[in-house]
């Protein structure tokens, strides 16, 4: 353990002896100070409340009761009228208020659009629609009361409208449904209690203490502090502490490395293997805490200012360092082969690009791909693979079915692109896929359920072992080459 | 016992021998002088001792275990030729650290640094960052650290490199300090002077091998060479001594006899300007310098081998050739 301390005191005085750890503190110093700053002041309920019923989310409906990951996106209206808001208090979110709400029809497309895994076999797929012009909102009160897979559909009844509304109401619109009546099938009398809890109700963010309003970002409390959070720890941040991480620990192997240090560290008693591993972990250790320093201080601002204590954030603190890991060991290897640490940046800096081209080119292809099985499938409601094709084909003239009807579209992804994609994927460190892993744990208990499982449906299929498990592999393979070399030389 | 023995010890970096079996035993308590040119094999040898540079053939063994183990460094120090002490570190810290990696406790890391840095001369500049060292304080830095453990052997690769010579008067004084206190000291050095002022026993390197080792006298003693010095006015009688069948030749206001292997035949020449009455001033054995040694030795090698047409290690070759 004393070895171990005294090599990571090694890597703590090299990190803090050049000028870029002091400016990467002091930045993010500013960064917290400006988010301290940030106040958020609740929106008067008659501007709040449509705010949360009409947006755009109101039209999403999942299957199953909303549990389900399958969304469908209704072509409805949702309108809102005859708002009467009670006597307000000192939370605006807690006021009492009724309105009147219908949803109609948009007046055109199909009512019902289903989106079923993309991965599944063609064949296997369910395929549905609402129909042209049919009953929008009962449509999608049967979408959702319906259990995915299952072909039966349930009844459209009032008490089902009643449910889905209602539904939409608090679980989308994060409202606190006191009572409701319904007027006519999709037009309900709504009485409400506010928001479920402040991070629903929408707010006006402003800096320094109010003195600069940033009124074209409100949105509710859990959204705002949301985009912060994921712009500040998962965007901008994590890629600036990542690039000073790479910069500034670049440097550790090739230093230890260099004629005359080297030396000296051989002649301790300690092995070859810990030297490098303590270095390695002492690199970790840089990036750990300018990540900790960073994200705890905007965790404690963002705490202090609103009230909301997103625990899932402080978990990114390891998400960011595992991702440095990948990098670091990256750059190990490349700084024992060549002990010059402009090579170690630049080799680490290319193959962070090659991972993130991996990532981006996977996920477009597989995008691409999907919606060319989705195109296909809703013109010819015909199965992909040939043999089903020709099998199709062959049903529909032997039923006497119009041929005309039948539009079979091949593919416009090439096959092999798709499968390279998804190997070079699968065999190589998924740094967007920890991206979405840190996106996810930021989010939660910030968005609404409905935009969470969309978060989670953006995640796809991700096996979070199997992502973990490949990065580690090749932490592993990195710094297992590196070893090789550091342990067999002669210095 | 020995504390360090080499047999055969062989090191080659591709078709280059750096090492051609050097064999050798220092005992405890010695000061051993390893001389040679620059690409001898000297830093070579010192750091398959200490497990830097991996051999290719031999045994090496440091205090009766193999050389280069976890165990055997915890009782060694160290100075490397061309050292670089990180530059973000003051005396203080780098001791420190140092400290910790051989197991000591704070305590002791405090007192020994501070009395190690107290010793060399640096105990006022403990605290500046050695970036702002100069070239002989960094050296002083390094003995420091090479003894501030306790080590039952020192190697100093060129200690008084960069040091002035108040300074090297310094460092001689040190070491043989550390002798006394029963410590082994193996450095390396191309200073002659030095190695021959200090070492117990010397070992001279040419081109991967150990050409000649002893005690400096060993290795200085020119034998049979006397130089006589007579009264004033009186003159040698050469022609005499010739006759006794041995040379002498006249070099400035004395002459030097040669008599041979035999340095009792010295006697004779005595006996001979006795009886002839004249009055002998002074009679001395006659030395080389370590330095006229290790110049002939290398001279001797070069032509042996300009001769012999042997292969040779990269630098000596390209030396030849530009000769």
């Amino acid at each position: 353990m004393n070895k171990f301390l005294a090599m990571l005191k090694d890597s703590y005085r090299e990190a803090v002896d050049g000028w870029i750890l002091f400016i990467m503190l002091i930045f993010s110093g500013v960064v917290i100070l400006l988010v301290a700053s940030a106040s958020f002041t609740p929106v008067e309920p008659e501007d709040a409340l449509p705010r949360m019923v009409l947006g755009e989310d109101m039209r999403r409906v999942y299957a199953d009761g909303g549990n389900s990951k399958r969304v469908g996106i209704f072509l409805y209206q949702v309108n809102m009228s005859d708002v009467v808001v009670g006597s307000k208090g000192a939370k605006p979110w807690e006021t009492e208020a009724r309105f009147t709400i219908s949803f109609s029809s948009a007046g055109f497309g199909p009512a019902g659009v289903e989106v079923d895994d993309a991965k599944k076999p063609q064949d296997a797929k369910q395929i549905e629609g609402g129909g042209l012009f049919s009953n929008s909102f009962q449509a999608a009160a049967i979408y959702w009361a319906k259990k995915p897979g299952t072909l039966e559909k349930p009844k459209y009844t009032e008490e089902l409208g009643k449910e889905f509304a209602t539904h939409q109401l608090q679980n989308v619109a994060g409202l606190n449904v006191s009572a409701i009546e319904q007027i006519s099938p999709g037009k309900y009398r709504v009485t409400t209690s506010g928001a479920k809890s402040r991070n629903d109700w929408v707010h006006k963010p402003s800096l320094f203490f109010g003195l600069v309003p940033m009124s074209f970002l409100s949105g509710t409390l859990g959204s705002l502090v949301y985009l912060i959070e994921s712009t500040l720890v998962n965007g901008i941040g994590a890629w600036i502490i990542m690039l000073t991480g790479v910069v500034v620990t670049a440097g550790f192997v090739p230093n230890l490395l260099r004629k005359g240090n080297i030396d000296l560290w051989l002649t301790k008693p300690i092995s070859r293997v810990l030297i490098l591993i303590y270095k390695y972990l002492g690199g970790l250790m840089f990036v750990f805490l300018l990540t900790s320093w960073t994200i705890c201080g905007i965790w404690l601002a963002i705490g202090l200012r609103t009230g909301i204590w997103n625990t899932g954030l402080l978990t990114c603190v390891f998400g960011v360092t595992f991702y440095f890991a990948i990098l670091y060991a990256c750059s190990t290897l490349f700084g024992v082969l060549t002990r010059n640490a402009i090579v170690s940046i630049a080799t680490t800096l290319v193959f962070w690009c090659a991972l993130w081209v991996i990532g981006f080119g996977h996920n477009l292809i597989q995008r691409l791909d999907n919606a060319d099985i989705q195109r296909t499938s809703q013109r010819t409601r015909a199965p992909a693979n040939p043999e089903a094709k020709n099998k199709k084909q062959a049903d529909d003239k032997d039923s006497g079915s119009n041929a005309g009807e039948v539009e079979v579209v091949d593919t416009a992804i090439p096959s092999w692109l798709v499968t390279t994609s998804d190997v070079l994927n699968r065999t190589t460190p998924r740094t967007n896929d920890l991206d979405t892993l840190t996106t996810l744990l930021i989010a939660k208990g910030l968005v609404s359920d409905a935009e969470m499982k969309q978060a989670e449906r953006a995640a796809g299929e991700v096996v979070w072992g199997e992502v973990i498990g490949v990065s580690c592999a090749w932490i592993g393979i990195f710094l297992g080459l590196a070893l090789l070399r550091f342990t067999t030389r002669s210095y | 016992m020995s504390v360090i023995e080499t047999s055969d010890l062989r090191k080659s970096y591709g078709d280059i021998e750096a090492l051609r079996g050097v064999s050798l035993k220092v005992e405890p308590g010695q000061i051993y002088g390893l001389l040679g040119q620059n690409g001898a094999g000297k830093s070579t040898l010192i750091k398959i001792l200490l497990g830097i540079v991996r051999k290719t053939d031999g045994d090496a063994f440091l205090l009766g275990q193999p050389a280069g183990t976890s165990e055997v460094r915890k009782r060694v120090g160290y100075l490397p030729e061309d050292h670089a002490f990180p530059g973000y570190h003051t005396a203080n810290s780098l001791l420190d650290i140092y400290g910790k990696l051989f197991g000591l406790s704070s305590a002791e890391r405090k007192k020994r640094a501070a009395e190690s840095l107290d010793i060399v001369g640096l105990g006022k500049r403990a605290d500046s960052k050695i970036r702002t060292y100069s070239k002989g304080m960094k050296q002083r830095l390094g003995i420091a650290q090479s003894f501030f453990h306790d080590p039952e052997i020192i190697f100093l690769d060129e200690p008084t490199d960069g040091v002035d010579p108040v300074g090297r008067k310094e460092i001689r004084d040190l070491l043989q300090e550390l002798k006394g206190e029963g410590r082994t000291i193996f450095f390396n050095s191309h200073l002659l002077s030095e190695v021959e002022m200090i070492s117990d026993r010397v070992a001279i390197m040419h081109q991967g091998q150990i050409v000649r080792q002893g005690t400096v006298a060993e290795l200085t003693r020119q034998e049979g060479r006397f130089v006589i010095g007579l009264a004033p006015g009186q003159e040698m009688p050469i022609e005499e001594i010739d006759r006794l069948g041995f040379r002498c030749e006249t070099v400035g206001d004395s002459f030097e006899v040669v008599v041979g292997a035999s340095i009792s035949s010295i006697d004779a020449v005595i006996n001979m300007l006795l009886t002839k009455g004249l009055s002998i001033r002074h009679l001395v054995e006659k030395k080389q310098t370590l330095e006229d040694v290790f110049v002939t030795l290398v001279e001797t090698d070069k032509s042996t081998t300009k001769k012999a047409r042997v292969a040779r290690p990269v630098v000596a070759t390209r030396r030849n050739d530009r000769e």
